[in-house]
């Protein structure tokens, strides 16, 4: 597969070589792996129990919304949405406001400590957040924030993941003396940073963002330890919860996945130009 | 410079505390103590002069209850509401998705705040609640135990007893099983499909590979006997005389043993169809005419066979109800109050409401296909032609309700979950030909010694 | 007030830029104390008691768990099965993530090959990403299911084999089915990290290049790969942690057993049985913290290598 990619072709003529067409070939039939189970979700989605158990389905049925009125008594989606947009987006926006500040604490300003610190956030990311709901149901319960969606948006601005990809893209994007001559010009530092260091950090920003915003999404184990009411609760709760407890309904539970995986699908589209299309443009050295 | 640049970070990260705490202030908090001001309407005039007998009506207040199983508890709560209408009920559900609910009430507990006044257990960690201190209060402050035993189906009344005999939780369900199978596959391979000459093929050990060969042989090895190793196994756990854990020790019954030799062999002959209970090709095997009999509980009949039946099949009593080995149970849930409520007079009505009270338990049995463990109804409900199920053409009260009361509820113990997944697990690896009968063993007690070793010894 | 004057003046070296910096990364510390580095010292403290996580309040016991632990390895126990368990896990799904990664990283930026739709191969192969665990699982188990799931189906069907296939009692098939979930679920967010790099590293670079008439391979191995240390670095790491921390895949595939003969349970799948299911939560604090000092070492050994290269 490496080889292949290296492989020199003539760049010049606009002839399809053999080297191309095999390319294409694995590059599309890599796609279509990608892209089947998302497929099959939907298309099980559409079928009753009894099509779903028998076998593999390639066409779709005549289900969905029967099914869809199956999930609709267990779990109300649309709800499941607004909560998980709440707190995947605010989340996500202060943690780029808050992340990007940081990582760019540590960029930019020496101050003692600065290398310590830093590796204090890359350890706490070596700890599976198994390890500590103990102490954070604990934590929440003192905050009085259990069944608050905030007990979820606020840690999300300690994602050292991000601090730690972004202040990586600012180290060898951002020059001191862009920052030297904005303090000459009599700057502040907030308006610098608020002027200068967002815009050109905002292609990794968004990046992480991204990455982030799914992958809160898609939290499962915190989320049903915290929410206890029914309204609060998030996207991937509700899926758990459509299948009802005899987990025989398969049915609604694909038409409930089925459904989850749209919203992120949109955000993944309007994010996606963003990240790389940008990283060109933000590339700035010497 | 500097002092004005302190001033600056002293005035944000006030600003910073006071955000902070305002936003905590709207956290919700669930008060169970909260009182509703009291009913205005009069509270009518009882017969009993003497009696100071509070009605439904009287009964004002907010109930908070727990559960993980929003099919069940929702029609519940329901017909609750409907009895006691000035009473407000917060149910809250959360699924038990790998043991989400059991954590959620756990911690709850623990921190003594936001506990339900009432909350559910399922049968798989139902002691586990009741031998918690301070989870559920005992219930005999309300009913004594003897009594209880009269009036719903014993061994109910023993699982949700601790082990200092004190009944602590209660259940609105009898969750008694069978064997259940497929009337066409018995009037092709056996030629009857009575359901006391089916229940003789399941009598003993011997008979049931007996009837596994036979199945096979006639069918050329396309039918099988069971879809999965763990029908046999429910039935031959019920049938144990001592449970997993006795006096701190785990124990292997010779049921269990027994069960060992014959899942093995009926495997290697073919008559078990390797299938995992809940999974999309089980369930999908209830409609076929390959897969003759299902371990089949009370509620299964709506939730394993119904459920799975395509719309033709649908209650045209195909299936039947047979005997197994020893009757045995599988499943329920059970309803407790929390020690610490500030409700626990309305949690009490709430629990006797769908326990005790003989009219609910008719109506809902009606209503919801479910086995209730009030025994006065049962009785009822076994003369009532009204009860013959669809599905199976019998009446499932006259079926199971002699048997009821022979099932052992002793030899449930808090540790049957982790033990018996773990059994299976072992049994799997064997039944599948990876490892042996000595592996197998070695296996189990491993994982039973690493999963609960600091609470039982394991030899 | 004198004394903290002075303080202030020797953290900052008289950088009067120094306390913004202390500002800006304070947010992000508050948050981290509380909800990360208490919890932790939470899991530190209960890994020297034993607790049923319920009404009963912890029990010091000192070094006990830890003796069991080091026990477990030395006899070999669940945990050190599950330490071998999640290196192979995570070797045989790293290893063909970060190479294909790259290779389709290389191929999609670069400027001088005439592929169409570079944008939607792009997105579409961080699809797999954006997938719930319970739903990959609810679709693989569905499709190694036995004796009657898709793929053996398909298999008979093919007529590449007489009987069904037992996936999931075969102890490498389910190794490998993990592995090769993960792969398919992170490839494409690896590969987009990768082309955030290569886009980075300056166009004279490459010019120099060509001037000096490197082709393709060389090209990478003398200008993309040098350039991409730190973005590489990044990627090491965050594997080794999510590697080794590994869970949801293996959980929801074996269903939390770890089937078959617990040769799929990964360190954290331990941890959870331990803690949440048989509630052990001392135990699976101690074990917790091995699996946090574990991690810190390999990273550590990781960090040094990567560095060292570049005597």
């Amino acid at each position: 597969m490496s080889t292949l990619a290296k492989k020199k072709y003539k760049s010049s003529s606009s002839r399809l070589g053999i080297g191309d067409i095999l390319l294409y070939i694995f590059l599309i039939g890599l796609a279509v792996i990608c892209f089947l189970p998302f497929y099959f979700m939907i298309i099980n989605a559409t079928h009753n129990n009894q099509a779903i158990a028998q076998g593999l389905n390639f066409l779709p049925g005549k289900y969905a919304w029967a099914n869809y009125m199956k999930m609709k008594e267990r779990v109300n989606i649309w709800r499941g949405f607004v909560n998980s947009l709440i707190v995947s987006g605010v989340g996500t926006a202060l943690l780029a406001y808050f992340g990007t500040l940081t990582a760019y604490g540590f960029s930019k300003y020496k101050f003692v400590g600065n290398k310590t610190l830093f590796w204090v956030i890359l350890c706490s990311m070596m700890i599976p957040p198994q390890l500590g709901v103990i102490g954070f149901y604990d934590v929440v319960q003192k905050l009085n924030l259990l069944n608050n969606l905030l007990a979820l948006i606020i840690p999300m601005i300690a994602s050292a993941q991000f601090v730690y990809f972004v202040k990586l893209y600012l180290d060898s994007t951002l020059p001191d003396s862009i920052i030297e001559s904005a303090r000459i010009d009599g700057a502040s530092e907030f308006g610098i940073f608020n002027k200068m260091v967002l815009p050109i950090a905002s292609p990794s920003i968004a990046t992480m963002g991204m990455f982030n915003f799914i992958n809160s999404w898609n939290q499962l184990l915190i989320p049903q330890i915290v929410l206890r009411k029914e309204r609060l609760h998030t996207v991937p709760i509700l899926v758990a919860n459509a299948k009802g407890v005899y987990r025989t309904d398969f049915s609604a539970a694909y038409m409930a996945i089925a459904l989850s995986v749209v919203p992120i699908l949109i955000a993944f589209a309007l994010f996606s130009k963003r990240i790389i299309g940008g990283v060109t443009a933000g590339s700035v050295k010497g | 410079m500097n002092s004005k640049f302190l001033k600056r970070a002293a005035s944000l990260a006030l600003s910073g505390l006071m955000i902070t705490s305002l936003m905590a202030g709207c956290g919700n908090k669930t008060d169970p103590g909260a009182t509703n001001p009291p009913a205005t309407n009069a509270p009518e005039a009882t017969t009993d002069a003497g009696n100071q007998a509070k009605k439904p009506e009287d009964f004002t207040g907010k109930l908070v209850i727990g559960h993980f199983n929003n099919d069940e508890s929702s029609p519940l709560v329901e017909e609750f509401k409907k009895k006691y209408p000035n009473v407000e009920v917060d149910l809250q559900v959360t699924a038990d998705t790998n043991g989400a609910y059991q954590t959620l009430i756990t911690t709850a507990l623990r921190s003594g705040q936001d506990v339900p006044d009432v909350f559910a257990a399922e049968s798989a960690f139902v002691k586990r609640f009741v031998n918690l201190p301070d989870a559920y209060e005992d219930l005999s402050k309300f009913m004594s135990t003897d009594e209880l035993k009269s009036k719903l189906v014993p061994y109910t009344v023993e699982i949700g007893t601790d082990n200092n005999g004190v009944v602590r939780a209660l259940s609105h369900q009898a969750t008694a099983a069978a064997v259940g199978y497929k009337r066409e596959m018995a009037k092709k391979y056996f030629e009857t499909d009575d359901p006391k000459e089916i229940g003789k093929l399941f009598s003993s050990a011997d008979e049931i590979v007996k009837t596994g060969k036979k199945l096979v042989e006639s069918s050329g090895g396309k039918a099988k006997l069971f879809p999965g190793m763990a029908e046999l196994m429910r039935m031959y756990l019920g049938a144990r005389e001592q449970g997993w854990v006795v006096d701190g020790k785990l124990t292997i019954d010779d049921k269990v043993k027994e069960f060992v030799k014959i899942a093995k062999e009926l495997r290697d002959i073919g008559a078990e169809g390797a299938l995992e209970a809940w999974t999309p090709q089980w369930s999908a095997a209830v409609e076929d005419d390959i897969h003759f009999a299902y371990a089949i509980p009370t509620w299964g009949i709506p939730w394993i066979i119904d459920v799975n039946q395509s719309e033709a099949n649908k209650g045209t009593g195909n299936w039947g109800l047979a005997e197994a080995p020893a009757p045995y149970t599988w499943g329920g849930t059970w309803f407790g109050i929390y020690s610490k409520s500030q409700n626990k007079e309305l949690a009490w009505e709430f629990i006797k409401f769908i326990t005790l009270d003989e009219d609910q338990s008719v109506a809902w049995a009606k209503k919801s296909g479910d086995f209730i463990s009030n025994r006065a109804a049962i009785e009822k409900l076994s003369k009532d032609p009204e009860m013959i199920s669809k599905t199976v053409n019998q009446n499932p009260y006259e079926f199971f309700g002699p048997m009821i009361t022979g099932i052992n509820g002793k030899i449930i113990t808090e540790f049957d979950d982790q033990i018996t997944n773990a059994f299976q697990n072992a049994m799997l690896s064997y039944l599948a030909g990876n490892i042996n009968e000595d592996q197998m063993w070695a296996q189990f007690k491993d994982q039973v010694r690493s999963d609960l070793g600091e609470q039982i010894t394991v030899e | 007030m004198g004394r903290l004057y002075s303080l202030f003046k020797r953290l900052t070296r008289n950088d009067k830029y120094a306390l913004y910096g202390y500002l800006f990364i304070l947010p992000f510390f508050i948050v981290m104390s509380i909800f990360i580095i208490y919890p932790i010292f939470k899991t530190f403290y209960l890994s020297f008691t034993d607790w049923q996580g319920a009404t009963i309040p912890p029990v010091w016991v000192g070094l006990k768990n830890y003796k069991r632990l080091f026990q477990d390895v030395l006899e070999g126990g669940i945990f050190l099965q599950s330490i071998k368990n999640t290196w192979i896990l995570w070797i045989c799904n790293v290893i063909p993530q970060f190479v294909g990664a790259l290779a389709l990283a290389v191929l999609l930026t670069d400027r001088s090959n005439k592929i169409k739709g570079k944008e939607f191969f792009r997105a579409i192969y961080y699809l797999p990403n954006l997938v719930t665990m319970a739903s990959i699982a609810a679709l693989f188990s569905f499709l190694l299911g036995y004796p009657n799931g898709a793929v053996n189906d398909l298999l008979i069907a093919l007529k590449l084999r007489k009987e069904p296939f037992y996936f999931l009692q075969n102890v490498w098939a389910t190794r490998l089915s993990v592995s090769t979930i993960l792969t398919w679920m992170w490839f494409g967010y690896t590969m987009i990290i990768f082309m955030a790099g290569i886009k980075s590293i300056p166009e004279e670079l490459f010019e120099a290049a060509k001037v000096d008439g490197a082709n393709k391979w060389q090209t990478f191995k003398f200008v993309t790969l040098p350039q991409l240390k730190s973005i590489m670095t990044y990627q090491v790491v965050t594997s080794i942690i999510g590697g080794l921390s590994m869970y949801d895949i293996p959980q929801v595939l074996t269903n939390g057993t770890g089937a078959p003969q617990n040769k799929v349970t990964t360190m954290v799948m331990h941890i959870y049985r331990q803690g949440f299911t048989n509630y052990n939560l001392g135990y699976a604090s101690a074990v917790a913290i091995g699996l946090f000092v574990h991690i810190f070492i390999v990273v550590l050994i990781a960090l040094k290598f990567i560095n060292r290269k570049e005597a």
